[in-house]
């Protein structure tokens, strides 16, 4: 067992003295669990032995006694944080530029007051910013968190159950802490400035029993009283309230030793960058890491990325003599009714050929700046002023586009949007000619212009057909 | 008369042997005290390792400190029946089998300091819930005083207590 049970020998301990059995040396103890996470005394913690000396004449007559002490300051150990909450969790962010906020909760587990640095690292795709925090601190990334433990003289609270009722408060005694941390450094302070361990009114406080936290509470008062000249330092108080926001239990049976830890919360943007190998789901692993003098804790949140995941397929029909082929499509555009095929499709010279793009974004995100590009096969010709895809082509389906090239001159032109009643898409586009080889190119989707590509939202298709004819 | 004059001086002598024993309130015991604390360090010294113990002002939980009270009597006659009384201190609790104390008669209280027993003494008991009483010993850790009982110290004697605890 470790040192706990000892509390109960002074406070709580003459409390169940009368409450159990006590024999002619009786002392109860009361088992407390042992957790070796939680520091037995706080940082700053005077502690002071006096000893004293009682003695009589040699004729048996009692002489004033006389005492001595001795002071030792407790020293504040750093100790890794805790990354007690990041919300929301998970996060999740739209297209490239789209933000997410996080806040993250940071709890030290120090046994003293000290500064904590934060710092959030994730892949490439990302890029995240240490933003405004809440409550302000004075270096962004950056907090200074106190702590302090229930102390052994709470005779009344050790050992026995309590439960703080919204609104209601709870006063521990805690250690004296000589007056010497302020709440933002480590020294600095006064006695009596009302700050004991960097623990003040304002303060955001959970209980941590080395297993559990409870709270968390609001700091209410503290009072930061002088060591004085007393047998032992004078102790401090620190009075807890439980705010309606507690998000842990508030009912506990404190002991000697709990810690009283100091929480404070930072606001982290992550910004989506561009994702450069669309995935779905996109997702990606935020880490959020707390330093106290090279002592590390760490928290993760993932972001779920809204992303766009393009995929195109082409076909070919012929419309001189109709071929049936494999793998095929009838496309909602021009009325439908036209079935292109992946495979198998013939002609002889002289047939006018109709090829067909598919372009699907898949993903749960828009995929921006789509421009297709294709090039007029060998032996045959690019068709221009194609009737048959017009500007009065109809019977696209709702969120597609149709598209069909009109022209085969170089200019760039407008040359479809669908079917009015689903989303507004339009395409441009363009041909270095007519000829073999010529590249032709397509700006497709909601936004483009002659020279870039707009956006297909996620579940949008857009089909891009053009004629030639075999030389 | 030749005889008277001698008398005199005898007669003083008488006196001043008188007064002296005449006022025991000259000769008392004068105690005093004082308590130091100490650690042990690991020092290097031309590459060999020596454990040293210097003068303590701070620890941290874990440390192992050395609390030394230093008597004497000053005064000039014995102090009887002395007791030196040291509350472990919050924070801090007591290593088993630490304490020295030449010619002192050492007990240990677990109650605050109303009793004291020798350490092998010290029991407690716990009622079950079943009514039946258990017997506990006490450990080292849950002692919350230390004395020394010495019988006499002789005018000018002097001695050295001390034990160890560990930091909470």
């Amino acid at each position: 067992m470790k040192s706990r049970n000892r509390s109960t020998s002074s406070g709580a301990l003459r409390t169940l003295f009368a409450a159990l059995a006590v024999t002619a040396f009786g002392l109860t103890t009361l088992s407390a669990p042992a957790n070796a996470a939680v520091q037995g005394s706080a940082g700053n913690t005077i502690i002071r032995n006096t000893v004293s000396v009682s003695y009589s004449d040699a004729g048996g007559t009692a002489q004033t006694a006389v005492t001595a002490k001795v002071d030792i300051t407790v020293t504040t150990v750093n100790a890794a944080p805790t990354i007690k909450a990041v919300t929301p969790s998970p996060g999740s962010t739209g297209a490239t530029g789209a933000t997410q906020v996080y806040a993250v909760e940071i709890v030290t587990n120090s046994n003293g007051p000290g500064s904590i640095s934060l710092t959030a690292s994730d892949g490439s795709a990302t890029n995240i910013t240490l933003s405004a925090t809440t409550p302000a601190v004075a270096a962004p990334g950056s907090v200074f968190l106190g702590s302090s433990i229930i102390d052994p003289n709470n005779a009344g609270f050790l050992g026995v159950a309590q439960n703080v009722a919204v609104g209601g408060t709870i006063t521990f005694n805690i250690p004296n802490d000589g007056g010497v941390p302020t709440d933002s450094a480590t020294t600095g302070g006064a006695t009596g400035n009302g700050i004991v361990n960097a623990l003040t009114t304002g303060d955001t406080v959970y209980l941590y029993d080395g297993t559990n936290y409870y709270g968390k509470f609001s700091v209410t008062t503290v009072t930061d009283n002088a060591v004085g000249t007393g047998g032992s330092a004078a102790f401090s108080t620190i009075t807890l309230q439980n705010p309606a926001s507690a998000t842990l239990p508030v009912a506990f049976t404190p002991a000697y030793g709990w810690m009283i830890v100091e929480a404070k919360t930072l606001n982290v943007t992550v910004t989506q960058g561009v994702i450069t190998t669309p995935t779905n789901p996109a997702t990606w692993t935020t880490t959020f890491t707390g330093t106290m003098g090279g002592q590390t804790g760490t928290g993760n949140v993932i972001t779920n990325a809204t992303s766009g995941l393009l995929s195109v397929a082409k076909y070919v029909r012929n419309v001189s003599t109709a071929v049936v082929g494999g793998t095929s499509i009838a496309p909602p555009i021009n009325g439908g009714g036209a079935t292109f095929y992946q495979t198998g499709v013939s002609g002889k010279p002289g047939d006018i050929m109709e090829y067909l793009y598919v372009i699907t974004n898949s993903g749960t995100g828009a995929v921006k700046a789509v421009v297709a590009t294709d090039a007029v096969p060998t032996y045959t010709t690019l068709r221009s002023s194609s009737a048959a895809y017009g500007a009065d082509a109809t019977g696209g389906a709702t969120g597609t586009i149709a598209i069909a090239r009109r022209t085969g001159n170089s200019t760039d032109q407008a040359i479809k949007a669908d079917n009015s009643a689903g989303n507004i898409a339009t395409a441009f586009g363009k041909s270095t000619g007519t000829t073999a080889g010529s590249i032709m190119t397509y700006y497709l989707g909601n936004g483009c212009s002659t020279t870039a590509g707009g956006d297909l939202t996620a579940g949008e298709i857009a089909y891009v057909v053009y004629r030639l004819k075999i030389d | 008369m030749k005889t008277a004059p001698p008398s005199i001086p005898i007669l003083l002598c008488t006196c001043a042997l008188v007064t002296l024993t005449a006022l025991p309130s000259w000769a008392k015991p004068k105690m005093e005290v004082a308590i130091t604390a100490g650690k042990e360090v690991v020092e290097t010294v031309k590459g060999e390792k020596t454990r040293k113990s210097v003068s303590a002002h701070s620890a941290q939980s874990g440390d192992t400190l050395t609390f030394t009270v230093k008597y004497k009597n000053t005064g000039n006659e014995a102090a009887t029946n002395a007791v030196i009384n040291n509350p472990i201190a919050a924070g801090m609790s007591y290593i088993d089998n630490s304490v020295t104390g030449a010619n002192a008669d050492i007990s240990f209280s677990i109650d605050g300091g109303k009793n004291f027993k020798k350490a092998s003494f010290l029991t407690y008991e716990v009622k079950l819930p079943t009514g039946t009483t258990e017997k506990h010993t006490a450990r080292p850790e849950e002692y919350t005083h230390i004395r020394w009982t010495i019988k006499s110290v002789p005018a000018g004697g002097s001695g050295e207590l001390s034990y160890k605890v560990k930091v909470k």
